[in-house]
C-alpha cells in the first residue's frame, strides 16, 4: 500500500476568522457623497 | 436620493439609460463627473464639468453657473471639438483666460491649516474641491480605499511614491491623515447592500493603519495634486488651471473603471 501524501502547509497572510473584512467594520471612502469626497481632499491641507 | 450615483444608469426622470458614448464623441449636454462614466481624458473630463449646452439645436454653450454662451456655432459641438476650438480660436480666448484661473477652493474662505489643531473645531462643512475636480477627489479616496486592505493583512503591498514628488515630512503626514480623518469621520454610510435602517458603519481609523501605509497615502495625495496641475504655489494661491492639466486623454478614473465593471457600463 502507497504511503498516504500529506498536503504541504502554506500560510498565507490574511484576516483572522474571527474578525469580518474592513468593507463590513467600517464607511468605505469611495461611498460617501460626491462633495465629501472632494472635501476629502482637503485643499485646505497643503498636497 | 441616498445612494443613487452608484447606479451608472440613473437619470433623473428617465425610465431607461441613454446609450454611453465617450465624452470625446459626445455632444456638449451637462457632465457630472461624480456619476460612474468611464469616459477617458484627464483635462477633457475636468473641461467637461465647466461647460453646457444652453441650446442644443444651435450647439450654443455656456461656462459653467452661467447661461450666457460664450459659442453658437450653429449645430452641437462634441466634448472634443469644443475643447479643441477653445485651445485654439484667438475669438474664445476670454474663456481660455478664465478657465486658466479656476478657484481651488469652494465654501466660505478660512485659513489654510499647516498644523494640527490643539483643539480642533468640528464644523458642519470644511473647504472642497470644485466639481470639475471630482476625480481628483475620488482618486485620494480610492488610495486611501486601497490602503484599509492593510487591516485585513498586514502585508498588504501599498507602495509611496519614491519619485517625482517632494519628500513628505513625518509631521505633513500626520497632519494630511488628521486632514483626511476629518473628513471620514463626517459621513457614514451603511455596509453595502444593507441600505434601509441599518445603522452607519464607523469611519476607518487612519492612525491604526501602519506607518508605512499612511506615508503612502500622504505621498500618493502630493501625486495626485500633481497631476492635476496642482503645486504648493497653486494651493498657497487657490487658484488652478485647466491648461496646466495634462491632456491624459487615455486616463479613465480608477473610481469609474473599477463600478463600471461591475455594473456593466
Amino acid at each position: 500500500m502507497p504511503a498516504p501524501t500529506t498536503t504541504p502547509t502554506t500560510t498565507t497572510p490574511g484576516i483572522d476568522p474571527g474578525i469580518s473584512p474592513w468593507p463590513e467594520r467600517f464607511t468605505d471612502p469611495a461611498r460617501i457623497c460626491p462633495q465629501q469626497r472632494r472635501e476629502g481632499a482637503s485643499p485646505d491641507v497643503a498636497p | 436620493m441616498a445612494g443613487l450615483w452608484f447606479e451608472p444608469g440613473f437619470q433623473p426622470g428617465s425610465p431607461e439609460p441613454s446609450r454611453w458614448v465617450p465624452l470625446a464623441d459626445r455632444n456638449v449636454s451637462a457632465f457630472d463627473p461624480s456619476r460612474i462614466d468611464p469616459s477617458p481624458g484627464r483635462r477633457l473630463r475636468a473641461f467637461a464639468t465647466l461647460v453646457h449646452s444652453v441650446d442644443p439645436t444651435t450647439g450654443a454653450v455656456a461656462l459653467r453657473d452661467t447661461h450666457q454662451p460664450f459659442i453658437q456655432p450653429g449645430k452641437p459641438l462634441t466634448y472634443r471639438e469644443l475643447l479643441d476650438r477653445v485651445e485654439t480660436d484667438p475669438a474664445l480666448a476670454n474663456v481660455h483666460q478664465v478657465l486658466g484661473a479656476l478657484p481651488l477652493r469652494l465654501g466660505h474662505p478660512r485659513p489654510l491649516v499647516d498644523a494640527i489643531p490643539p483643539e480642533h473645531q468640528w464644523t458642519a462643512r470644511d473647504p472642497d474641491l470644485p466639481p470639475a475636480l471630482q476625480d481628483l477627489g475620488d482618486e485620494i479616496n480610492e488610495d486611501i480605499r486601497e490602503g484599509l486592505a492593510a487591516f485585513d493583512n498586514p502585508h498588504h503591498y501599498y507602495p509611496g511614491i519614491d519619485s517625482g514628488i517632494d519628500p513628505v515630512p513625518d509631521d505633513h503626514v500626520k497632519l494630511v491623515i488628521w486632514a483626511l480623518q476629518r473628513e471620514l469621520n463626517r459621513e457614514l454610510r451603511p455596509n453595502e447592500g444593507h441600505y434601509g435602517g441599518s445603522p452607519p458603519l464607523p469611519a476607518a481609523p487612519l492612525t491604526d493603519l501602519p506607518w508605512h501605509v499612511q506615508r503612502a497615502i500622504v505621498e500618493r495625495r502630493r501625486l495626485r495634486y500633481l497631476q492635476w496641475g496642482i503645486g504648493k504655489a497653486e494651493w498657497e494661491s487657490g487658484v488652478w488651471s485647466l491648461w496646466s492639466v495634462p491632456r491624459d486623454d487615455e486616463y479613465v478614473p480608477r473610481r469609474s473603471a473599477r463600478l463600471a465593471s461591475i455594473h456593466g457600463v
